[in-house]
């Protein structure tokens, strides 16, 4: 019996002793809040067969609210790409329902160009009459969207920018005739 | 916290029982020095620690321990990885209580007010030619931590001794340090 109890307290010990190994995991990203990074259509009514576009543009060099000097996005991250993801959702009756007609979750890439400018152009073509809402992934709130900097090692910062658009209060609602 | 509060509950009743066990035994008091080394913490945290105790009354003993983490694969580890923080030393004064009265065989109760030091990882904004990146770096914090153990010690031939410690502490003034610590070791010594 007594050594069953020595055998307890060893194996406690060693429990024990992996306690304080870390509180929480390091995770090395960069929160930062900058408004009006994307620019959604000004119309909110479009035709059958017409194209809804969108566009992120992103300056590397980018003024980040509260500080005097700006912020180098391609040399904190080291990263030449921005990804954010957005779907569509139709409205049904009251409900909203998750639309894939115009293309299912989409993941995309703003790629820095020789301009020093993070830029992604997208068109969909809007083939169904309805009503619509375009959501993209939130930042720190639902009225707002996230672009993360991809991430090639974690030995250099991700930033994960939430940004806002104009039009977009939790999604981008229009209506397709 | 809650894992080691969770063990001192499983321990006390162990703890009374055997306090009940060794009552009748009874053995006279020896002051006594003793000199400490931690083999548990060797094997699993590449630890060195070192412990002087000096015994100054039958149920009271004080000392002092020493530890410094040589760990190269941690230190490679702590670079890449997501680890948060890196122990570098600790020092740590203490004092038991004896809860059993045979002075070659008993369980005791510590408490300690330890310094302990190491790395840490933060984000920091650096300004360089009018623009500024955000860059990974390392600080080194050293705190306080507030600590209680339980533990048993048995010494054999008068000199020899053979101890068990299991228990932890909190850091009190540092942010950047490990809210908790550990205080476990498996250690073997001798008493003169």
């Amino acid at each position: 019996m007594k050594i069953l109890k020595y055998i307890a307290v060893l194996f406690i010990s060693i429990f024990i002793s992996n306690c304080d190994s870390q509180d929480d995991d390091f995770v090395n990203i960069k929160y930062i809040e900058v408004q009006n990074l994307v620019n959604l259509p000004t119309n909110l009514v479009f035709n059958t067969g017409d194209d809804l576009n969108f566009f992120v543009v992103v300056p590397n060099v980018l003024t980040e609210p509260g500080f005097t000097t700006p912020l180098n996005i391609n040399e904190t991250t080291m990263s030449n790409v921005l990804e954010f993801s957005y779907y569509f959702e139709k409205k049904n009756g009251s409900e909203w329902e998750y639309f894939t007609a115009f293309g299912p979750v989409t993941s995309k890439e703003a790629v820095l160009n020789l301009s020093g400018v993070y830029v992604n152009n997208t068109s969909i073509q809007l083939s169904q009459p309805g009503q619509y809402r375009l959501m993209f992934n939130a930042g720190t709130t639902a009225n707002s969207i996230s672009l993360i900097s991809k991430q090639e090692s974690t030995k250099y910062t991700q930033i994960q920018i939430s940004t806002t658009a104009n039009n977009y209060n939790t999604g981008y609602y229009f209506t397709v005739n | 916290m809650k894992k080691f509060l969770t063990t001192l509950c499983f321990l006390s009743p162990m703890l009374f029982l055997a306090q009940e066990a060794n009552n009748a035994e009874g053995s006279s008091f020896t002051a006594g020095n003793e000199i400490k080394w931690d083999v548990l913490g060797l094997i699993t945290e590449t630890k060195i620690q070192l412990t002087y105790e000096h015994q100054f009354l039958p149920k009271w003993s004080a000392g002092l321990s020493a530890a410094t983490y040589q760990s190269n694969k941690d230190k490679d580890h702590f670079d890449t990885s997501t680890d948060k923080q890196l122990k570098n030393y600790d020092i740590i004064p203490y004092i038991r209580y004896h809860l059993s009265p045979n002075q070659n065989s008993y369980y005791f109760a510590e408490g300690s007010l330890g310094v302990n030091s190491g790395k840490y990882k933060h984000i920091e904004r650096l300004d360089a030619n009018n623009q500024a990146i955000y860059q990974l770096q390392q600080g080194e914090y050293t705190d306080l931590a507030l600590g209680l153990a339980v533990g048993y010690k048995y010494i054999l031939k008068e000199h020899f001794l053979g101890e068990i410690l299991v228990g932890g502490g909190q850091n009190i003034l540092n942010d950047d340090s490990p809210k908790y610590i550990s205080r476990v070791a498996i250690s073997i010594g001798y008493k003169f």
